[in-house]
């Protein structure tokens, strides 16, 4: 445990990780998630690699429509349909491949050693039951807990998520609840099977400033406790500032530039993640807002060379014939761009 | 900005308000059982003033549930004050009839916070964009409409041929645009802008503040900002409300608010911003519970229970808001005259709250 | 069907041309159409259609089986009934009767329950109370025992099945428009028509109704199939249309006795009225499906 921390505390210092300091809890390598529909073949994700260690917050940024949802969705293998199929790569969570599981092991995996939480809390919430009944049912159903022994693991996870009077709010259902607090309760289901890995897609935007900081908070102390691996989908670099010991920048389905947190904050190597981080309203007050001009591609007709080309502002001739790929420029630092010295 | 900035602040300088609240009070009844009887008061709005400075921009800050779109809705004539009045250019806006209110309706527009439901799906773009314009100018020409509305839409970024098409066919960003086209096109004195960008990507959020800013420049509009997002209030405001509870607790130009706040309610707000940066994420308050219902009101300052820094007066005695700067209004017991709150000043938040050194 | 067909002879190119003009401007499904095409082509022209009267038949010619069966006439193609009377032309001045009563009952509830949900869910307090209490009780009324009646009192009437259709729908239409039109009131566009400064004429007008319409639409049309299956049930039960009419409640009345030793009295009307109802509720669905703008041009 300790030892992980350490790990996550080198990651967010800056300094990566060591190679073969233990291996990722998560490593995704080359993913590729196709959606076919009538116009053709969407591709939203294409060819995606990166990693999660445990104690460790990935956070995958990009503007709605890059493909960051439906990273998540690959590795849960909840794909949109109709249409949706992975057509390539691996994922290795704790050294097995869940591409290479059946449909019933990846059940016992999902909510159980992987879990998710989303942006809509009503949503993922019935309202017919009681948050008690929805607590119970991860537990009784992967960790065959049963009545009194259930319920009191239910109790604790609400007291864990920092809900207060847990012995009424158990007994309550979602709609009387305000929106911080169910997305506390869809956290304490998360973490009710003592998961390893946790992916969140947007969990915060929805809320308050004062509730995102509460949640926030509640997150990085679970995650520290429990040792988890996090997996951030977010479009606001803010929120990457606060949690994420790491980044990829995704675009058009592709990772175009990853590195530690304070590494891409100090030094956004590729266009597309400057202008994102330029793009927040908190950044530098007096100057007019930069924007990014046109729109994302269609992923269904991506032009051949680089996605972002048409939107770049150092854009090249090669950037338009040949797509780059992600190359290491400094320890732990890769960029997909023609543009960068020593990328590609 | 600044120079505008100082005309909000001072007052009565020569320009007369635009919009003026006075003691506005919005109650709703809380009705039970099978006679609708009234068991309790939702005291959503509870006793706000300000004014609006013509091609000022006065932003309302707070948590969901603090009133803040309510006071929105009275300044659009949707709600009618249960005490109180708006002014329109000194005139009460619910007793306005006729002709006057249609002059009020062309002075006063809004753009509302979900791009999604805020544009009728079965109506065009144009019928919508120029429907504040048909409404409220009877009987104006069809070709100047037309070149209205077409007006309109290349101001806002947008190419005139979109008046055909219907909103499904627009991406989020378009239908914002829209939404401030159709706000513009009657060249408007005010626009209430009810959380404008919280919808949005972060690039189609900084897109609309530009333009919002561009907007403002070359028509000289006033803007009130309702927003629960410090850091777009802070580009575009130059004066700041933040509201608790139905309750202004600090007013004050803009600069000094972000970077003097003086209630705890406003230092708590301004640390759980998002950084810029990760060395940005400073000191961090974090409250303990969420806004308390404005069903029961807590007595005292309506803060105390979250307050990091509460004290035995805080429970009693209901704060007002007082003078502490030019143009700084705060309410707060603690806030020593014509400077910082006192356990600000003397170090560490008190218990009640649990927080932490910057990480 | 057709799919069928194409599959077996060589796939035409006008064939699948058609197809796929059919799918690109999105008409409705063909099988449904057609069949609801022919229904309203043999009830408005009935007379001209009908190779016999509805009403004469010739004792003599009592029960002759359908075409294609021993002992059968050619001119009677479905058969007759057990009083000589031709069952096709029968079934044809029963589609007139069918259509009579759905449009002008359907006509007029829909407008009526429409106007009364708009008003309850425009301005709610008393006066929604008021119609939600009617609905209440109207809903709550037997139709069967209004039905007896009526026909107790006024005797069996064309008139009469219309009060019992609309006595029994209107409140479906009253409720829906009323849900619709507070969920729609809630949408952010009609606060900012009223911020354009629309009066509330205007607002129900322009931006209520349109966005209700396409339910009730696909209502009258799903209620299309269930006035024909409820007038056909009143005149079984004897209470509804007057026995000079042919309608297709009474031939399956009257043929439903036979049903061991002539089948046929019965089972086509319950044929036609099957078809005809499911092909209206498949219509009803591609109304609905057509009239959302969001689906207009996936």
């Amino acid at each position: 445990m300790s030892g992980a921390l350490d790990q996550a505390a080198a990651g967010r210092s800056g300094t990566p990780a060591a190679p073969g300091a233990g291996a990722p809890l998560l490593e995704v390598k080359d993913l590729r998630m196709h959606i076919f529909v009538r116009r053709g073949e969407v591709k939203a994700v294409d060819g995606v690699n990166f990693s999660v260690r445990r104690g460790e917050s990935l956070g995958i940024v990009g503007e709605s429509g890059s493909g960051k949802s439906m990273t998540l969705l690959s590795v849960m293998q909840v794909l949109p349909q109709p249409g949706g199929r992975i057509v390539g790569g691996q994922i290795l969570f704790e050294g097995e491949d869940l591409l290479r599981k059946t449909a019933r092991q990846m059940r016992d995996i999902r909510g159980n050693r992987i879990a998710m939480i989303t942006q809509d809390t009503l949503a993922s919430l019935n309202p017919a039951l009681t948050i008690g009944v929805q607590l119970r049912e991860p537990l009784e159903v992967h960790l065959g807990m049963r009545g009194k022994a259930a319920n009191e693991r239910a109790l604790e996870l609400l007291r864990h998520v920092q809900l207060s009077d847990p012995a009424r709010q158990i007994r309550s259902y979602p709609h009387e609840m305000s929106g911080g607090m169910r997305q506390r309760v869809v956290g304490a289901i998360a973490i009710g099977c003592k998961p390893s890995l946790l992916l969140a897609d947007e969990p915060t935007t929805a809320l308050d400033v004062t509730v995102q900081a509460q949640y926030l908070r509640l997150l990085r102390e679970i995650q520290k406790e429990t040792d988890l691996g996090m997996i951030f989908v977010t479009h606001d670099f803010g929120i990457v500032a606060k949690v994420c010991d790491h980044v990829a920048v995704m675009y058009a389905g592709r990772i175009v530039e990853t590195a530690a947190t304070r590494e891409l904050f100090d030094r956004p190597l590729h266009p597309y993640s400057s202008a994102l981080m330029d793009c927040l309203p908190q950044r530098n007050l007096d100057a007019r807002l930069r924007t990014i001009p046109g729109h994302p591609p269609d992923l269904a007709q991506l032009p051949p060379g680089c996605g972002f080309a048409d939107r770049c502002s150092r854009v090249h001739e090669r950037c338009r014939t040949e797509a780059p790929s992600l190359a290491e420029v400094a320890p732990g630092h890769k960029v997909a761009c023609w543009d960068v010295e020593g990328a590609a | 900005m600044s120079d505008q900035a100082m005309a909000g602040m001072a007052g009565a300088t020569d320009a007369l308000p635009l919009i003026e609240a006075h003691g506005l009070r919005k109650h709703f009844p809380i009705l039970r059982g099978l006679f609708r009887r009234q068991t309790g008061t939702v005291k959503a709005v509870d006793g706000v003033d300000f004014v609006i400075h013509p091609g000022e921009t006065l932003g309302l800050v707070g948590e969901s549930g603090c009133g803040k779109t309510t006071v929105a809705k009275m300044v659009l004539r949707l709600e009618v004050p249960s005490e109180g009045a708006v002014t329109f250019r000194g005139g009460d806006i619910a007793k306005l009839r006729g002709d006057d209110l249609r002059r009020y309706r062309r002075g006063v527009q809004a753009v509302l916070q979900d791009p999604y439901t805020a544009l009728n799906p079965r109506l065009t773009v144009g019928r919508t964009v120029s429907e504040p314009l048909t409404e409220t100018q009877k009987g104006i020409a069809k070709s100047e409409v037309n070149e209205r509305v077409a007006e309109a839409l290349t101001s806002v970024g947008l190419l005139p041929r979109i008046a055909k098409d219907y909103p499904h066919e627009l991406s989020g960003g378009q239908r914002q645009r829209v939404e401030v086209a159709r706000a513009i096109i009657t060249r408007p004195e005010c626009i209430v802008l009810d959380e404008p960008v919280s919808a949005a990507d972060v690039s189609i959020r900084a897109e609309i503040i530009n333009l919002l800013q561009d907007v403002q420049a070359t028509l000289g509009v006033s803007y009130l900002l309702i927003s629960h997002d410090l850091a777009v209030v802070q580009r575009m405001c130059h004066r700041i409300a933040v509201m608790y509870l139905g309750k202004f607790v600090e007013v004050g130009p803009a600069r000094e608010v972000a970077t003097g706040a003086l209630h705890p309610y406003t230092q708590v707000l301004l640390s759980n911003a998002l950084p810029s940066h990760p060395d940005d994420a400073g000191e961090e308050i974090i409250l303990t519970g969420e806004v308390p219902s404005p069903r029961n009101v807590p007595p005292g300052c309506p803060f105390h229970p979250r307050c990091p820094i509460a004290a035995p007066i805080c429970r009693e005695v209901v704060p007002v808001l007082s003078a502490e700067g030019v143009g700084h209004e705060v309410a707060c017991h603690l806030v020593e005259r014509g400077g910082r709150n006192a356990a600000a000043a003397g170090g560490a938040p008190r218990a009640g709250a649990a927080s932490e050194a910057g990480r | 069907m057709s799919a069928r067909r194409v599959a077996q002879v060589p796939p035409l190119r006008w064939v699948l041309g058609l197809r796929s003009f059919w799918k690109q401007h999105r008409l409705p499904p063909a099988l449904p159409l057609l069949i609801v095409i022919v229904f309203l082509v043999c009830a408005v022209f009935a007379g001209l259609i009908a190779p016999h009267p509805q009403n004469q038949g010739e004792l003599s010619k009592r029960l002759l089986p359908p075409t294609g069966m021993a002992k059968a006439d050619s001119s009677y193609l479905l058969g007759t009934d057990g009083q000589g009377r031709d069952i096709l032309s029968r079934l044809i001045y029963g589609a007139r009767m069918a259509l009579l009563i759905s449009i002008v009952s359907i006509a007029l509830t829909a407008a009526l329950g429409t106007f009364i949900g708009l008003l309850a869910g425009l301005f709610g307090g008393k006066l929604d109370m008021v119609v939600m209490r009617l609905v209440d009780v109207s809903m709550s009324i037997p139709a069967i025992l209004i039905a007896v009646l009526l026909a107790a009192v006024f005797g069996a009437s064309v008139q009469n099945v219309i009060i019992i259709v609309i006595i029994l729908i209107w409140p479906a239409y009253a409720r829906l428009v009323r849900g619709e039109t507070l969920s729609v009131k809630q949408a952010d566009y009609v606060a900012l028509a009223r911020v354009a400064g629309c009066s509330r004429l205007t607002i129900m007008r322009r931006h209520i109704l349109p966005n209700v319409l396409p339910t009730v639409l696909v209502l009258m049309s799903l209620h299309v199939a269930l006035v024909i299956v409820m007038e056909a049930g009143l005149s079984f039960l004897g209470f509804g249309i007057p026995p000079k009419y042919a309608t297709w409640g009474s031939m399956i009345q009257q043929g439903y006795q036979q049903l061991q030793t002539s089948w046929w009295v019965a089972v086509f009307p319950c044929i036609v009225i099957v078809l005809t109802v499911i092909s209206f509720n498949i219509l009803g669905d591609w109304v609905r499906d057509r009239l959302d703008p969001k689906l207009r041009q996936v």
